[in-house]
């Protein structure tokens, strides 16, 4: 058993090495500089988190995180549940799977050059408007921006979601359906009480998935708009890159402790509501 | 088996473990120099191998009175020989028989005392002087090693009677005897001793940009490479790839800078098919046939590395002892011979390393880096820039090297904090406190008090401009009053526009709107940020107002705005030219009834003084009741994690008077720099044949145009007073001004409202405060 286990752990070294050089020492590194000055090695104590969180900026992006991440996650979650299981009554489905894995082969840089043609002041969508004698506006100047974010993230991960729903959906026994079925259950009683059950487990991955798959919209965001964009979509990330530029990696390092803890606890109460069903 | 498929994925797992660990090698930047050379031609070269002997440069003093180099070579006695033109516009040849410590001058007599750009030396010490004639006849003045000269009249091909369309434009003689001309039409032709002109090398229709005599060798550039041919028979030689890529890597190699100069100069070697050369980059070493140049002496440790050097010869008399004429100087001024001798027991490389840091390119900043290096030969400075302009890097993304690389003690020693976050950097202590080296600087050479006491936070310094810009208003009496405020300078843009449009005539200058926010924010953006350091609301709301009646003051033609915007004259060059926005062009046509902007040096303030007799105009600080504010310029700084010592020498020589000695590129904040070069605008002489300025205006014959003169002691104390009076610098952070000219502009283009804009300006600025 012994000889077992020391095999297998020889088999995790190497990408445990490669976890440990690049993602734990490093926050590690990162936990020690939250305590530290910008420069140099002068203890600070909590001083760190206390600037962080009374930063008026900090907060606001926060704030606007959290609302980003509170709307896109059960409006992807349903719309992509809906059409995996709309697709999986499809007989021919293959193309549609792809089509829907388009928008994720799609660079970022593409996908803003598109949000330029399509939402600017003199974009597209406020020629459409034109044309129904309606009026536009500058769509990424006003609160609207945090709707095109939102677009702009359901759309990518749209397709992703989906494909992970299919691959739960079709590990599901077509038998439970059929007895179901037998004693008179309809469409929407063998969803709520087979399908939704025993998508559970996938389900958790896929909202981790989309969750972490949310801070990545920033990308887009900054092409567009740039370290200072409208106020609604004004992330997390945006900070910290901008307080990278200052050089104030002590908040930057506070910040993403701080960041940190509020994901780990996510995870850990999804996990442990999950575990408990 | 089982034993063996244990040791296998033991020794699979080992092997992805190393792999993945020895990714991570360390390559810290060893401070005692490892010499990066960086450029193809370096292969193989002696450098790189620790070891000892080098080239040292000096400078050889030229007899007095020589003001200008028209050409050098070796002669065929082994000396070098120079024709020089003198301050009192004659010529002579000089000639050093001991490596360019005594010189024998011998007067050319016969010529007319006037400035003739292209001429020769030959091998026996003799010379030739092209210059023109009113009947349109080009002349050749040929001097022999007495001064004596007879004249022959060129009949070059495509000229016919008295019409010299087709003119010299660079002149040499081969190790032979030959003359050869390079003409208008980017032909060579060899002169025959009665002027005829024959067409020698077959170009095979390539324009010969400039060319050189390499023995009895022809280099001739063109835009996509060298040619070679002998210089006797005319036939042409194979071509030498290095030295093809050598221009095609180097595109600047392939236009000569100007007239009278070129980028690149080639001589005989030492030995048999060898070829030297010198450009920016350094002095090099090419044997025909071979694959690689030797570089013998790197151009950053000499005068050679300069920004704008450009060169009139290269000399080898031995294989110790290289001589090189050039200038650094781009209006001619300043021509020097170099020497550059082997020393066999000085170390092959400067032991310390010296990094600066600047997110543009300067060639102020260059030239001082060269000074230092002069003096400090033991110290090699790293010019690092991080915003070439060339490979798509942005403001954030040089920031964020910077930074990393401060973080991890890679950092550079020096910061020319142009477009940083100053504040930023002093808060974090990444600056050294320079008190005691600008102390030092204003104790034998004193600094604009007022700039000095604008550069201390809290009694100490941490970052001292060197040069200043500053912002200013041109127009007629009632113009230069409205300067006193934006307010006033905007309802006299209205009144002028009135007046203008009812006479049918333009009042202003086409400015885009980055151009406009960007000028007018200088002048006032001094006073913008309230004591909480957030941004007031009125101020930005009165000033976009103005900015508007500004832009509205002319018709727009958005392509030329646009055009405007993209290559505004405020922007530093691709060359590290620092140039004001500030433009006259309109005044001398009489189009514009004012103009505005940036001056950015003396030379441009003798400019204004030059014409304005003509134009009848003046000048004011702009915005100066409201504030008297000024843009800082080469912001040096030191780094605390750095070399501090190197660092803080070589800051105390950026700001001290040699370096700025200089009437181009900002204007000296060092007192005894700006005493030094309005007292030379005072008296320098043939300043009008030497720098008069002529232009023809869009869609017209007409030509305009004015005279240099120098500058009167009134016009110098005048200008001393604005220096004197000014009180802050106005708003150097790039962010802001980002927020301000990209949202601006959509206001002044009327994309939206003024309420809308400044509020925008306001989120986004605070957003910006707060963080």
């Amino acid at each position: 058993m012994a000889k077992r286990r020391r095999a297998g752990w020889l088999f995790v070294l190497p990408s445990f090495c490669g976890v440990l050089v690049f993602y734990l020492i490093p926050f590690g590194d990162v936990v020690r500089r939250s305590f530290l000055n910008a420069v140099g090695n002068g203890f600070a104590g909590l001083y760190n988190y206390r600037q962080v969180l009374g930063n008026q900026a900090f907060r606001l992006a926060a704030g606007n995180t959290a609302r980003f991440v509170l709307v896109c996650l059960p409006l992807l979650l349903c719309l992509s549940l809906s059409v995996a299981v709309l697709l999986q009554s499809l007989a021919r489905k293959s193309l549609l799977k792809s089509a829907y894995l388009v928008p994720m082969a799609i660079p970022a840089a593409s996908v803003v050059l598109l949000w330029n043609v399509v939402f600017d002041n003199a974009g597209l969508l406020n020629g459409l408007l034109s044309l129904f004698h309606l009026k536009g506006k500058n769509w990424m100047e006003t609160d609207a921006a945090f709707g095109v974010l939102v677009f702009s993230y359901i759309w990518k991960n749209l397709g992703y979601d989906v494909i992970l729903w299919l691959a739960g959906l079709q590990g599901i026994s077509k038998s439970i359906f059929e007895a179901a079925k037998v004693d008179g259950a309809g469409a929407w009683k063998s969803f709520l009480y087979i399908t939704l059950p025993n998508l559970r487990p996938v389900a958790f991955t896929i909202v981790i998935l989309s969750f972490l798959n949310s801070f990545k919209v920033f990308r887009e965001a900054y092409l567009v708009a740039g370290s200072y964009p409208q106020e609604r979509i004004y992330l997390l990330q945006h900070v910290f890159n901008n307080w990278f530029s200052e050089l104030s990696v002590d908040k930057m390092a506070a910040g993403s402790v701080l960041l940190c803890l509020v994901l780990l606890l996510f995870v850990l109460i999804l996990q442990r509501s999950w575990d408990h069903e | 088996m089982k034993n063996r498929k244990k040791g296998v994925a033991l020794i699979l797992a080992l092997i992805m473990a190393l792999t993945v660990l020895g990714g991570c090698s360390n390559d810290s930047k060893d401070k005692k120099i490892q010499r990066d050379t960086g450029t193809d031609q370096k292969e193989g070269t002696e450098e790189g191998k620790k070891g000892s002997g080098r080239f040292f440069e000096s400078e050889c003093t030229l007899p007095k009175g020589t003001k200008k180099i028209c050409s050098m070579g070796k002669l065929e006695d082994g000396s070098l020989g120079v024709l020089a033109m003198r301050n009192d516009n004659s010529y002579v040849i000089l000639i050093s028989s001991d490596q360019g410590k005594n010189w024998r001058q011998t007067k050319i007599k016969g010529l007319k005392k006037e400035f003739l750009p292209h001429a020769a030396i030959g091998p026996k010490g003799n010379a030739a002087l092209f210059h023109y004639e009113k009947d349109g006849k080009i002349k050749a003045s040929l001097a022999d090693p007495s001064g004596k000269t007879r004249t022959v009249t060129l009949s070059i091909p495509g000229n016919q009677g008295n019409n010299a369309k087709n003119q010299v434009w660079q002149a040499a003689y081969s190790s032979q005897g030959s003359l050869i001309i390079r003409t208008t039409d980017d032909s060579l032709y060899k002169v025959g001793e009665d002027g005829t002109c024959t067409k020698a090398f077959d170009t095979k229709g390539a324009g010969i940009n400039y060319f050189s005599i390499a023995g009895n060798r022809l280099v001739a550039i063109h835009d996509d490479g060298i040619m070679l041919f002998d210089t006797e028979s005319g036939k042409a030689l194979d071509s030498e790839a290095p030295l093809e890529e050598l221009v095609k890597k180097y595109k600047r190699l392939a236009s000569a800078d100007t007239d009278s100069g070129q980028p690149m100069v080639f001589s005989e070697g030492t030995e048999k098919d060898g070829i030297m050369f010198a450009n920016k980059e350094g002095i090099f070493h090419f044997k025909l046939g071979g694959s690689v140049a030797e570089q013998l002496m790197d151009g950053g440790l000499a005068s050679l590395g300069s920004g704008n050097t450009i060169f009139y010869g290269i000399a080898t008399l031995d294989q110790n002892n290289i001589f090189i004429a050039a200038s650094s100087d781009s209006s001619g001024a300043g021509d020097k011979i170099y020497r550059y001798s082997y020393d066999k027991n000085a170390a092959s490389a400067p032991d310390k390393e010296l990094t600066v840091y600047a997110l543009d390119e300067s060639i102020f900043l260059r030239n001082a880096v060269t000074l230092f290096q002069k003096a400090n030969p033991d110290i090699h400075v790293n010019l690092e820039v991080g915003l070439t302009g060339k490979d798509g890097v942005t403001l954030e993304d040089a920031l964020s090297v910077l930074n990393t690389n401060i973080l991890a003690g890679k950092g550079p020693d020096v910061l020319i904090l142009d477009g940083m976050p100053v504040e930023s950097y002093i808060q974090k202590g990444i600056l050294q406190d320079i008190t005691d080296v600008v102390e030092e600087v204003n104790k034998s050479d004193g600094f604009f008090p007022n700039i000095l006491e604008a550069s201390k936070q809290e009694g100490k310094i941490y970052a001292m401009p060197a040069r200043l810009v500053i912002p200013i208003l041109e127009g007629d009496q009632a113009t230069v009053n409205s300067g006193r405020d934006l307010k006033s300078m905007a309802e006299r843009v209205t009144a002028l526009k009135k007046k203008g449009n009812s006479s049918g005539g333009k009042s202003l200058p086409i400015q885009g709107p980055e151009s406009t926010l960007r000028d007018l924010f200088y002048a006032d953006s001094a006073t913008w940020l309230k004591e909480d350091g957030s941004l007031d609301k009125e101020t930005v709301t009165d000033f976009l107002r103005y900015a508007k009646q500004f832009y509205d003051g002319d018709n727009h033609n958005s392509k030329l705005e646009n055009q405007m915007d993209s290559h505004s004259m405020d922007a530093t060059l691709e060359t590290g030219e620092k140039l004001g926005s500030h433009r006259y062009d309109g005044l001398l046509t009489g189009e514009w009834k004012y103009s505005f902007g940036t001056l950015s040096d003396i030379y441009e303030l003798q400019s204004i003084c030059s014409y304005r007799p003509q134009t009848k105009t003046d000048f004011c600080l702009m915005n100066h009741d409201r504030i008297k504010s000024y843009i800082p310029y080469l912001m040096a700084g030191v780094v605390k994690s750095g070399n501090t010592d190197a660092g803080k020498k070589f800051v105390k020589l950026l700001l001290g008077k040699k370096a700025g000695n200089s009437d181009h590129n900002g204007i000296p904040v060092n007192r005894a720099a700006y005493d030094a070069v309005c007292k030379e605008k005072l008296h320098a002489q043939n300043v009008k044949d030497e720098s008069s300025i002529s232009f023809s205006a869009q869609g017209s014959d007409k030509s305009y145009g004015f005279a240099y003169a120098n500058l009167k002691q009134e016009e110098i104390d005048s200008f001393t007073k604005i220096m004197e009076s000014l009180e802050k610098p106005s708003i150097t952070n790039r962010v802001i001004q980002k927020i301000i000219l990209e949202q601006g502009k959509k206001y002044l283009q009327e994309e939206q409202g003024l309420e809308e804009t400044a509020d925008d300006i306001l989120k986004k600025v605070n957003l910006y405060l707060a963080e």
